[in-house]
């Protein structure tokens, strides 16, 4: 197996609200990314995953753990030379179509905005011809390049922030819920588009979502995450065939499946942490075959292989 | 609408030629500024006070060197006997020989003046523009400078944040403590008693305001996602944002004819996308639309039965917005929101807000309404129900508020039940339970239950008919299971293409391409052609109607005509149903 | 909520401690001379000085004049009046200004709810624009233009209120002044009242509640205007603050003794009253702070979500 391209080790991001209380966000999570694989960090609200894809690229500061992006150390203070490289070799997409783009700045200068800034080109026609080339590989014409934000439909946007992305040619893409926002149908069009760019420049994704079956298709490996924890992470095939986490199982299960016979007659699985007496605290990363590892007590493990295969 | 249905010739089943869609002339292209100046003179009133202002302006510079007299001339005019009169508060025409004083003793004749002079003879016109000079110049000033001192500490304020803005807030609140009066009384001390001096004073006390403002828009754009965008590719500067104004949109189209049916004890599931019209449709049914919408034909058939009365029919859309809410809103109709967080009213107790239609309209006591809602609260699954009552919906998770959403939909025992996206704002494991809920509740007390929805797992979960809408039309109808396993329009193949189910395991996702159309125009013919892979020639002429399958399936495309070619449904989908109704196939 | 008030309670006291001490500093250090120089000679006013201390060190002064504040003494002027305490000539000034200010004030919020709660309910129609186009020119008349307007109209034209104050008919010769005073409070309470109504009434909660079968004065009364209110609180503090601190063009055409009267009179005259500017300052001062203080407990009071934690009855 080759270098990981990033390496997250314990990270926790706390954010203090008072002198007393603080929000727990990211209580110990680590996991690894490959060159020009796809990770999915699935997750429902308050499990945490936005807040790592942000500590990741730096926005936040954080609190404890390790990140480590192509051997470099980035958790900490970053020199000159390694800021740079982080904002060339990591990018992000957002969530919202609408207030990811600055309404003020034309197409055209905001994918330009990170070659502005990294003053990669010489001449402005350089420039323009690389702004021009992006916008084809998105699906979008050149001529757009001069139209603003509010003349372009949600999925549309979506795909310059895309290409504002991709013009810097980075190793490691996150892409935080940047499709929970769109019609189902235009949803399919940005997967597609992201899936013909990896194979096109063998770029990585961390692909943060709560929508488990485009995870499912778009993931190669996954990490569930609860409440801040990472409680079971694997393939996609470990995960989807055997979960062993109670939490991730009554995720699946919660999942509708477009198929109304069978669907009508499913019920989904509960599971309530404090009613199961689970602390995520006391619970250590087993590895139970291949990438597949659980955070659980050795007894919890124990019992909970032992109620398979409930679905 | 066409009253003669259209005839087709066979050339209109020719399939049109592959176009490209990526550039759809949806949306006008037209700068920003532009856009800004476009609806400011659309605006009679705006338009009304720029020409004032511009007026007031114009003579405040001008109006003084356009009369004869400075404001400080004392006029008088000389009498037919010769004497020299002060032309004291005289109206605007005075004939005679006038003369100014001080240094402007040149000679008129038959002047007017157009406000006329103040009791002490001097020129009214001059002097209101050279005071309106005067006032003019200090707001200036006073603006342009502390525009630039309040703004810009208002953005240093807010861009650090933490310890800078505390202390920064703290200045603020303690000089904005003290009312200008009493500087201007502290200024008077020292300085001399004048414009500068009123000036300063203003200075003092204007750039509070200012600053205000630019710290909370920066406050809000810092979290703004283009501006962490703008950090991510390494910038280290912020950008000065102004809210955007957007020109007019006009009339929108959301509703092109739709007709639905709800039979007794059904589910019934409206999907579509964005811009499909599926709120909008209960929302007119229900009288609940905005105030500026206009319902402009068709009708709303519901009939009913009061107790063990006869059966009735009343068209929904004839009652007026009091005849509604009085016996059909909350009564037999009721609706569930969307958005849990925004649908209760966040000053009012949860407990009252079931309570209310009840002790309103159904002549209950508040000791019977109690107890009423206390039931309803443990049937929506909520625990502690009687301690819930007295709690406020912040105090309250996402789906516990739905859940009493839910309650109160129930609270006046209604025949239906309009669910619009009940789901889609809450996690899928509250989602599942909130689905099971529903259908829990509707089996108990007998609902028919209409949804709203674009996810098509609820729909094949809960419905028991379907209908698919794209842009403001019904596409297909039918029973989930016809729907399902055996769709007949495009648009449908291309939903049920585009998601992804746990089972795929495809390397391209179908996607339909380009994106439903904004409906600022009625389009000529059928909406989805530009997206239809299958349209044909008379799909750009004329909208299909609906083409019956089955006594319970109909589809709105031109391709169940029977000259129309025959299509294969593409391969993906037709493994993918095949496999679908293979497991299906265990249960019946 | 007992620490949100503790908390603003001490803030607020802070705040004019602290305004307390710096006009007390800038008008102690300010060149000039409080004393009318053509009047007193040089001995007389070096004996003046000794009297009041004014010789002393600063924080000796301060120190006194705390003292002496907190039992209620301002000290003397020292020039209007004839030197009299402060005190005396401050408290007929301040029953004269409130008085009047808290009827305009009555009149100005019933009035302006009324007008924007008739133009929300109206929204597009007739009524509401006539009720903007009445704000905007009750925000931009001045109050003392609309006194001499009314002055015009009901003392000479309809000889029938009074032009000028008259303490012994008190009502009846506040009515003019109150009324003109009332005007931009009316016009602002109205404009906001009008814009926070109908955005609550185009929420999701009412929408809710309409489809409940909620409609007229309930749901007006039980959801509107309890979410429309709570942010038109704050909109009064400023409004009221005004009222009772700035109608000094008013008292001074209609000859009424307020403390905006009195300001002008410390200052106007050829020396400034430098005691009488420090009291009033404080005094304006305090006004402010107590009143925005008033407005933010209410605030707490109004809207659940300060008042109840989250936290209480869990989730």
């Amino acid at each position: 197996m080759s270098e990981a391209l990033l390496k997250v080790d314990g990270l926790k991001q706390h954010f203090p609200v008072s002198r007393k209380f603080s929000v727990k966000a990211v209580n110990g999570v680590s996991f690894e990314i490959y060159p020009g694989e796809t990770y999915g960090l699935v997750g429902e609200s308050g499990s945490g995953k936005t807040t790592i894809g942000r500590s990741v690229i730096r926005l936040y500061d954080p609190t404890a753990g390790s990140i480590t992006f192509e051997g470099k150390e980035i958790s900490g203070a970053l020199d000159k030379d390694t800021r740079a490289m982080l904002r060339r070799d990591m990018q992000m997409i957002f969530q919202d179509p609408m207030s990811s783009l600055n309404p003020r700045k034309k197409v055209g200068d905001i994918i330009g905005e990170g070659l502005d800034i990294h003053k990669r080109f010489s001449s402005a026609e350089e420039r323009r011809e690389a702004v021009g080339a992006m916008l084809k590989n998105v699906g979008l014409s050149p001529a757009h390049a001069e139209r603003y934000p509010h003349q372009f439909s949600g999925g549309q946007r979506q795909r310059v922030g895309i290409a504002r992305a991709l013009i810097m040619n980075p190793k490691l893409i996150i892409a935080d819920e940047c499709i929970s926002a769109l019609d189902v149908s235009i949803q399919a069009q940005v997967v597609n588009l992201m899936k013909d760019i990896q194979e096109e420049t063998r770029c990585a994704y961390l692909f943060i979502a709560h929508d488990l079956s485009m995870v499912k298709y778009i993931s190669d490996r996954i990490g569930v995450l609860h409440l801040g924890y990472l409680v079971e992470t694997g393939t996609t095939e470990e995960i989807f065939s055997h979960p062993i986490h109670p939490y991730t199982r009554s995720l699946l299960s919660a999942v509708p499946h477009p198929n109304p016979e069978v669907e009508k007659r499913r019920k989904s699985v509960a599971y309530d942490k404090n009613a199961a007496g689970v602390d995520y605290e006391k619970g250590v990363e087993h590895c139970v075959g291949g990438t597949h590892t659980v955070l659980a007590t050795p007894e919890e493990l124990e019992r909970w292989q032992r109620e398979l295969p409930a679905i | 609408m066409n009253n003669t249905p259209y005839v087709p010739v066979k050339e209109d089943f020719q399939f049109l030629p592959d176009r490209d869609i990526t550039t759809d002339q949806n949306f006008a292209s037209q700068g920003y500024w532009k856009g800004v100046a476009i609806s400011f003179f659309r605006n009679k009133r705006a338009v009304a006070g720029l020409v004032i202002v511009a007026l007031i302006m114009f003579f405040a510079i001008f109006g003084p060197m356009m009369s004869s007299y400075s404001y400080k001339d004392i006029i008088s005019v000389t009498s037919a006997e010769g004497k020299q009169i002060v032309a004291k508060g005289i109206g605007p025409q005075i004939s005679g020989v006038l003369q100014g004083s001080g240094q402007n003793t040149e000679l008129f004749t038959d002047h007017t003046f157009l406000f006329g002079t103040d009791d002490v003879g001097r020129d009214l016109w001059t002097r209101t523009w050279d005071g309106a000079r005067i006032s003019l110049i200090i707001a200036f000033v006073t603006i342009v400078i502390d525009m630039i001192i309040g703004m810009s500490y208002g953005l240093i304020s807010g861009f650090f944040g933490g310890m800078v803005d505390n202390i920064m807030q703290r200045i603020v609140e303690i000089s904005n403590s003290v009312p200008r009066l009493v500087i201007v009384s502290v200024l008077a001390i020292f300085m001399p008693k004048g414009m500068f001096l009123v000036i300063v004073a203003l200075l003092l006390t204007e750039w509070i305001g200012m600053s205000k403002i630019s710290r909370a828009e920066m406050l809000k754009l810092k979290e703004q996602e283009y501006v962490l965008a703008s950090r991510t590719l390494g910038a280290g500067s912020f950008h000065i944002i102004f809210r955007q104004i957007l020109p007019n949109a006009g009339v929108i189209h959301a509703i092109r004819g739709v007709n639905l049916l709800l039979k007794k004890g059904e589910t019934v599931a409206i999907v579509g996308e964005s811009g499909s019209g599926k709120s909008v449709t209960m929302k007119a049914a229900c009288g609940l639309l905005d105030s500026n919408a206009v319902i402009n034909s068709g009708q709303v058939l519901y009939t009913y039965a009061e107790g063990d009365g006869p059966e009735q029919t009343v068209d929904l859309l004839k009652l007026s917005k009091k005849q509604l809410r009085k016996t059909i809103n909350g009564n037999r109709i009721a609706m569930v929101f969307q958005d849990p967080m925004t649908s209760l009213d966040p000053t009012m107790q949860i407990g009252k807000q079931i309570m209310e239609s009840m002790i309103l309209y159904r002549g209950m006591s508040k000791a019977d309404a109690w107890k009423r809602s206390v039931e309803l609260l443990e049937l929506v699954g909520i625990t502690d129900a009687e301690k819930r009552m007295k709690n406020y919906p912040h105090q309250l998770s996402g789906g516990m508020r739905q859940r009493v959403v839910i309650a109160i939909a129930l609270s006046g025992s209604p025949d239906i039940l309009i669910c619009d996206e009940p789901t889609t704002a809450l996690d899928v494991t509250i989602q599942a339970k909130i689905l099971e809920l529903i259908k829990e509740v509707q089996d108990r007390l007998a609902l028919s239950v209409i949804y709203i929805t674009h996810d098509l797992g609820v729909v094949a979960k809960v419905a028991d008919y379907v209908n698919v809408m794209y842009a403001g039309k019904i596409v297909e109808v039918g029973k989930v299971d016809e729907i399902f396993y055996e769709p007949a329009h495009p648009y449908t193949w291309g939903l049920l293409s585009a998601m992804p189910d746990l089972d795929t395991d495809d390397d391209r996702l179908y996607s339909i391409p380009g994106s439903p159309p904004n409906l600022l125009h009625e389009p000529q013919g059928d909406a989805f052609t530009p997206r239809n892979a299958f349209a044909m020639r008379i799909d750009e002429k004329e909208a299909p109607p609906l083409f019956k399958i089955s006594d319970t399936h109909y589809a709105a495309t031109w391709l169940l005509h029977p000259d129309a070619p025959k299509v294969e449904l593409p391969e993906g989908l037709r493994a993918r149903l095949e496999r679908a109704r293979k497991e299906a196939e265990k249960y019946l | 909520m007992v620490k949100y008030t503790l908390k603003r309670v001490g803030l607020a006291l802070l705040t004019l401690f602290l305004i307390v001490f710096l006009l007390f500093v800038l008008v102690r250090i300010m060149p000039g001379n409080p004393f009318p120089s053509e009047r007193m000679s040089a001995e007389a006013i070096a004996a003046k000085r000794a009297e009041m201390g004014l010789d002393d060190p600063i924080l000796i002064q301060f120190g006194r004049y705390l003292s002496n504040l907190l039992r209620g003494d301002f000290g003397k002027g020292t020039s209007l009046y004839n030197g009299a305490p402060i005190k005396t000539v401050l408290s007929t000034a301040i029953s004269n200004s409130f008085r009047i200010g808290g009827i305009a004030i009555l009149i100005g919020t019933a009035v302006g709810l009324l007008l924007g709660i008739v133009a929300a309910l109206n929204r597009g129609r007739f009524l509401d624009h006539f009720c903007t186009v009445f704000s905007i020119i009750g925000v931009c008349v001045p109050s003392y233009v609309f006194l001499i307007f009314l002055q015009y109209f009901f003392s000479f034209r309809i000889p029938f209120f009074p032009y000028f104050f008259d303490p012994n008919r008190f009502l009846f010769s506040s009515v003019l002044p109150s009324l003109s005073l009332s005007l931009f409070t009316m016009s602002t309470v109205a404009r906001f009242t009008r814009n926070e109504m109908v955005e609550v009434m185009d929420s999701d909660y009412v929408r809710l509640a309409e489809s409940k079968g909620l409609y007229g004065s309930a749901l007006v009364r039980k959801h509107i205007l309890r979410n429309a209110l709570v942010p038109i609180v704050t909109v009064l503090a400023p409004l009221i603050v005004d009222l009772l601190t700035g109608a000094l063009v008013v008292e001074k055409i209609y000859g009424i003794n307020g403390i905006g009267k009195l300001m002008v009179d410390a200052i106007a005259g050829e020396g400034v009253d430098y005691n009488y500017v420090l009291a009033l300052g404080i005094l304006y001062s305090a006004l402010y702070i107590g009143i925005m203080l008033v407005v933010d407990l209410l605030y707490g009071l109004l809207d659940p979500r300060i008042r109840v934690s989250a936290k209480e009855g869990g989730s």
